[in-house]
């Protein structure tokens, strides 16, 4: 085992690693700022470069892009309100919003260092836990991932802001819509009106990109001139320094999110989407100022951006530990590893020990790298908040056009961004969650999926099989009768003290 | 706002009946699920109507004449995007990156200097990266796609 640390140590401090390892980080946020140029397409193009390369060398390059997409990805994210990268979407609801008050420069602090800390942490769980993941992962079956969803989805749609009701509307109207398109269990076309282009689906990308980024294009033309509304264009180191500050502060709530991700990463085919968005509804139902998520609150960029990143190092765990990849970037990971003649699984602890700590060690430095980077550029960027909004607007929709068209080349899915746009701003206005909308239509495949496998599996009592989804069902119970009855509480306490008075 | 709201809940709920009645011919294994959001959709949706109805009619008039107002910026900005669409539909990709900004900053007054120079760089950016380093298929619109072909 030390022998294989030293190595990776050795590995990574070797001069050329170093320079490819910058490579991959400087690639990895240029790809994560520029939306519509997605990580998983990038790693696929950059594939037959690392063919014939020191195997150590060519994973490492491919590990560091794919670890910094998403710290680019939360700059686009904070700056413009556009996600830069799926799985930077949720990094919306509090960054743009600090963005808007003139706090991007804290914001994208919180974003970078919320990041690493999380890259780290997931890159220290992945070191510790590869000799004993396969019982974590075997304990977790289709009712257990079921009531995880549904916790997630009811604790975000019951801490929404103003109508519990409508968020609840919302939450429902999301997982229909993830409903849409062909039904693997039966083959059954369902929602598609005849539409060719719904057989598969409603594509992601372009949902985040126009509930998202077009509602505030239509809140800059109307009410504002810049995305900051407060006056002034000076963004201070203090700022930043704060920002830093404010992770550390909060480094329970990071470490949390950052577990969460770790397991959501884990947990193959549940991709970053939803270890964001659950590290969100995790972080506003813990919150002691959860009425202020959504509005500009730190601690919604922390939670989101730790579980992002550590996500990576659960993801990695899978792939390397069983040749199980988690996400579709572990895919390409995983096809690389193959090319280069190395066997992921136990081998990879008796043969390839080096390797492994190799990689473990690049996610660390690579998180650290994009980092600094971030850190040193976040005062030029938040700047960009202070630029005139006729200048941004069009800069703006450009970008929602190329990110809704990089998905699959396909002009429709620009076309659909625009419409969900327009029902974003509806949404926006008359006070329907994006965000449960949101959640619930990333959740909803999983949702019915494991509904279905545990119904037909186990019978209609299925989640009282499982003790791991009944403490779930208890706390979900807990969690949403805790608020009502904590009012109800206050409320006949302060009648008797007026009594008393 | 309030009847916006309204209407915009009743839509919903429109909507939603509608997605239930068509949930009812598929196979078993395929409706359970869908029926259950639906249900509780509807259920939730014909609550929130009746409370956007009782609000409505304590709606302060004032409050309309804010609206209007704000409505005919509502109207530029939703005629920009439908012609931005149309844009795209018509010039393609590169034509609406050189058009769009530059339409826009003119209409919006800014110095003829700025909207060309902010036109030729998005031009640029997006058609070296992703036209020429990235090969990305970029749409070409019908007007160019007839002349290609």
């Amino acid at each position: 085992m030390t022998e294989g640390f030293l190595q990776g140590i050795t590995n990574v401090f070797n001069p050329t690693m170093l320079l490819y390892m910058f490579l991959g980080v400087i690639i990895g946020l240029i790809v994560g700022i520029l939306p519509g140029l997605g990580g998983v397409a990038t790693l696929a193009i950059l594939l037959p470069v690392v063919y014939g390369m020191n195997p150590a060398f060519a994973l490492a390059f491919l590990i560091a892009i794919h670890a910094t997409v998403y710290q680019g990805g939360a700059i686009t994210s904070i700056l413009f309100g556009i996600p830069g990268e799926t799985a930077t979407t949720a990094t919306i609801l509090d960054g743009y919003p600090m963005a808007q008050q003139g706090k991007a420069g804290r914001a994208l602090a919180n974003s970078q260092v919320a990041s690493m800390l999380g890259g780290i942490f997931g890159a220290v769980i992945l070191a510790a836990f590869i000799p004993i993941a396969k019982p974590i992962v075997l304990a977790f079956g289709s009712p257990e991932l079921f009531m995880m969803a549904v916790m997630g989805i009811s604790f975000v749609a019951f801490l929404s802001q103003r109508s519990t009701i409508k968020a609840f509307i919302t939450g429902a109207l999301g997982l229909i819509l993830s409903l849409v398109g062909f039904h693997h269990g039966t083959g059954a076309l369902r929602y598609t009106g005849g539409i060719i282009y719904f057989y598969e689906g409603v594509k992601m990308v372009p949902v985040f990109m126009g509930l998202f980024a077009i509602p505030e294009v239509i809140e800059m033309a109307v009410g504002g001139e810049t995305i900051a509304k407060v006056a002034g264009s000076d963004v201070r180191w203090g700022d930043i320094i704060q920002g830093i500050k404010d992770v550390f502060h909060h480094w329970w709530l990071m470490i949390r999110c950052s577990t969460i991700g770790t397991i959501i990463g884990i947990i193959p085919g549940v991709g970053g989407v939803v270890a964001q968005f659950m590290c969100y509804g995790h972080a506003k139902q813990t919150s002691k100022r959860a009425e202020e998520f959504g509005k500009g609150c730190e601690e919604g960029v922390i939670a989101t951006q730790s579980g992002d990143n550590a996500k990576e190092g659960g993801a990695l765990l899978t792939t390397l530990a069983f040749g199980i990849p988690g996400s579709s970037a572990m895919v390409i990971i995983l096809g690389a590893m193959m090319v280069l003649g190395i066997k992921p699984g136990p081998e990879m602890i008796t043969k390839h020990l080096d390797i492994l700590w190799t990689l473990v060690i690049t996610l660390i430095m690579s998180n650290v790298i994009a980092s600094l980077i971030g850190l040193m550029a976040a005062r030029p960027l938040a700047r960009l908040t202070f630029a005139k909004g006729t200048i941004l607007i069009p800069v703006i929709l450009l970008l929602v056009i190329l990110g809704a068209y990089g998905v699959s080349n396909d002009i429709t899915d620009v076309f659909m961004a625009f419409a969900f746009g327009a029902l974003g701003y509806l949404m926006k206005i008359y006070d329907y969650s994006r965000v449960t909308f949101t959640i619930s239509f990333v959740l909803g495949d999983y949702v019915e999926r494991y509904f279905l496998i545990s119904l037909t599996s186990l019978g209609p009592g299925f989640l009282l099989v499982s003790p791991i989804a009944v403490i779930l069902l208890i706390l979900t119970i807990l969690g949403l009768a805790g608020a009502p009855l904590k009012r109800l509480l206050k409320k006949s306490r302060n009648r008797r003290q007026k009594q008393g008075v | 706002m309030i009847r916006g709201s309204f209407i915009f809940t009743l839509c919903l709920l429109i909507v939603s009946i509608v997605l239930l009645f068509a949930t009812q011919s598929y196979p078993l294994k395929a409706k359970i699920f869908p029926m259950i959001a639906i249900g509780t959709a509807i259920i939730l949706l014909v609550i929130q109507t009746i409370v956007d109805i009782i609000a409505s009619r304590k709606e302060v008039p004032s409050e309309r004449e804010k609206g209007e107002r704000l409505g005919r910026k509502h109207l530029t900005i939703g005629l920009w995007m439908v012609a931005t669409l149309l844009m795209l539909w018509i010039l393609g990709f590169m034509g609406t990156v050189m058009f769009l900004p530059f339409l826009y900053l003119r209409l919006s007054r800014e110095s003829w200097k700025l909207s060309i120079i902010l036109s030729l760089s998005c031009g640029l950016f997006f058609y070296v990266l992703f036209g020429l380093a990235l090969k990305m298929p970029l749409y070409p619109g019908i007007l160019f796609g007839v002349f290609s072909s």
